[in-house]
């Protein structure tokens, strides 16, 4: 369990800082996921970095499976259990290949050679990747690069992956890719934060967290924010076009689930 | 003449055992006024054919001509913010093109603005203590400010709130009075409605380029990219497959919903 009790935030001394983050209350459990969604500044990549560590609370505390991100001796601890997929993918780029990239997390775990081997091949040819293993990376389009750093996060195999916006700049085939790999880690029991501007994808997440103001706008079920227009609209944010469709299909007397945002499974329903 | 590409190819570290094709024989003109919606997998070659209309790389085959200034908002926009603050990063395009500082300043908060970064309060801020989506604004405003004859975008959206979208949006609305414009985007449905010309590029080749009319006559094109079409166009291809229907195809869904149920008869 993640756990963030009372958790305050600032970037500048406490005193001055525009405070960022005051007051929440959240934990994310294994097995689960979780989308984090708000505006541009509602303090979501803060929020990620604080669970894993790399930024510390001014007020209350983050626990990673009982241990305080504050505590310096067990530092190690935090980072073998959590891994990071930064928002911009050129700031994670370690490795001068890609498969030197990828086993960079892997290595630092202390795994056997063919262990690493056969964890990078896997989540190489799960993000897509697989035949660019010689590449380097920093000459990669920005999806590729964006697709490296999530395989990279993947090899590790963390109990938690914490994934800030890693579709923003993927194809369609790569964020379903990606949607499938979180799939995957929450059926394997890995808790996953998914921080995302698509609403759309709020709709398969377990949970829904919504960021303003520098507190939690919503914490609760995707449908109970989806299908409630003027709670999405007090939250800043607004359905897909693929969302509006449903929503008008359901105004016609048509049974389109509130979750359902894609083609297929809203022609489903109005051919039953 | 227009910013046009023609016939125009590109091989990174040609000649080299790092040699990479990235583009081969692409053709794109754009006037001003107009806006050109290029679309593409992964690695298809979309921020080269922009790196080249910015006459940032050179083709290795083809030619590139503009008669304006073509300026470019990265795809990475931290690789684009350098000054130590947001105004007088926006403000060093205009200056260097001669304006004067007065004039300089006043075009930078202008373009902050519309971009939804209050100038008050993120004028005096250093770049690079950024949130993601505020960087792509404050790159952006950059580029609005330098009031180019042409304007490349590389996934201006990409990372944005609704309210950051919007404004974007808006903001390529103004200046396409009198720009033209070359967006590139993963979220075709965003932008579709606003083309004129789609490009649609598949490993660095051409698989789709004419209107946005034929290409909503002809769908299938994304699937040719390996692409998907909008959601909204999705449900509108599988519930209503004819030829004839296909005439009537809307990205809007209102529109599409009326005519999906219409097929069904009133389920309520
Ligand atoms: N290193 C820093 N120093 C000072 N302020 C910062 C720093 N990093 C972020 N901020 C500010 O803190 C606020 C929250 O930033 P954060 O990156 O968490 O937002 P976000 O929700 O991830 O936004 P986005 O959707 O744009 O990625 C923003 O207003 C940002 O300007
Ligand atoms: N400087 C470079 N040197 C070598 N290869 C490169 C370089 N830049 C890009 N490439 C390769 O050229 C191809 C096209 O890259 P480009 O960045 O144009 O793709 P893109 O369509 O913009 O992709 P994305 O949607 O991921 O941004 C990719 O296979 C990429 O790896
Ligand atoms: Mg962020
Ligand atoms: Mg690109």
């Amino acid at each position: 369990m993640i756990e963030l009790s009372g958790v305050s935030f600032s970037y500048g001394s406490p005193a001055d800082g525009p405070v960022v983050l005051s007051g929440i209350d959240f934990a994310l459990a294994p097995g689960e996921c979780v989308a984090v969604l708000g505006a541009n500044g509602s303090g979501k990549s803060t929020l990620v970095r604080l669970c894993d560590g790399l930024l510390t609370p001014d007020e209350g505390s983050v626990l990673v499976d009982g241990v305080d991100t504050r505590d310096g001796e067990r530092v190690w601890d935090v980072r073998s259990r959590v891994a990071l997929v930064m928002q911009n993918p050129d700031n994670q780029i370690v490795g001068t290949s890609v498969e030197e990239d990828c086993a960079f997390g892997p290595e630092n775990l202390g795994l056997p050679r063919d262990e690493i081997r056969r964890r990078v091949d896997e989540a190489l040819a799960a993000v897509g990747l697989a035949g660019m293993e010689r590449r380097e990376p920093h000459l990669l389009s920005e999806g590729q690069k964006q697709r490296l750093a999530i395989a990279g996060a993947l090899a590790m195999r963390p109990a938690y992956v914490l994934l800030d916006e890693p579709t923003a700049m993927l194809d369609p085939d790569g964020r379903a890719a990606v949607l499938a790999a979180v799939d995957g880690l929450r059926a394997t029991g890995h808790g996953v934060l998914h921080v995302t501007h698509q609403v759309a994808d709020a709709a398969t997440a377990d949970r829904v967290l919504v960021l303003a103001e520098g507190g939690t706008a919503y914490l609760g079920t995707p449908e109970g924010l989806l299908g409630d227009p003027d709670r999405l609209a007090r939250c800043g944010l607004e359905l897909p076009p693929a969302g509006v469709l449903a929503s008008e299909l359901r105004a016609r007397g048509f049974a389109v689930p509130i979750t359902a945002m894609d083609a297929a499974s809203i022609v489903e329903t109005l051919c039953r | 003449m227009p910013l046009t590409a023609a016939h125009a190819g590109l091989v990174y570290s040609p000649g080299t055992a790092f040699s990479q094709a990235a583009l081969e024989d692409v053709s794109l003109s754009v006037e001003p006024g107009e806006l050109a919606l290029v679309v593409g997998r992964t690695g298809s070659g979309k921020s080269t054919l922009l790196r080249l209309l910015a006459g940032l790389v050179a083709p290795t085959s083809g030619s590139v001509h503009t008669d304006g200034l073509a300026a470019m908002v990265f795809q990475d926009p931290e690789s684009q913010l350098f000054a130590e603050t947001l105004l007088e990063d926006a403000a060093f395009g205009p200056r260097n093109l001669g304006r004067s500082d007065a004039e300089a300043r006043a075009a930078a908060a202008d373009a902050l603005a519309a971009v939804g970064l209050d100038p008050a309060a993120f004028g005096g801020r250093s770049p690079f203590t950024l949130s993601g989506g505020e960087a792509r604004r404050a790159a952006i405003a950059g580029v609005l400010a330098m009031r180019p004859a042409y304007l490349l975008l590389d996934e201006p959206t990409a990372g944005l709130d609704p309210s950051g979208r919007r404004a974007v949006r808006e903001a390529i609305g103004r200046a396409r009075t009198t720009a033209g414009i070359v967006l590139v985007t993963h979220d075709a449905e965003e932008f579709l409605g606003d083309a004129d010309l789609v490009l649609m590029l598949e490993t660095g080749r051409t698989v789709f380029s004419g209107t946005r009319e034929a290409l909503l006559a002809e769908p299938g094109a994304f699937e040719v990219a390996g692409l998907r079409p909008p959601e909204v166009l999705r449900a509108q291809m599988l519930a209503l497959p004819s030829a004839s229907a296909k005439a009537s195809y809307t990205l809007d869904p209102r529109e599409a919903a009326a005519l999906l149920a219409e097929s069904r008869g009133d389920a309520g």
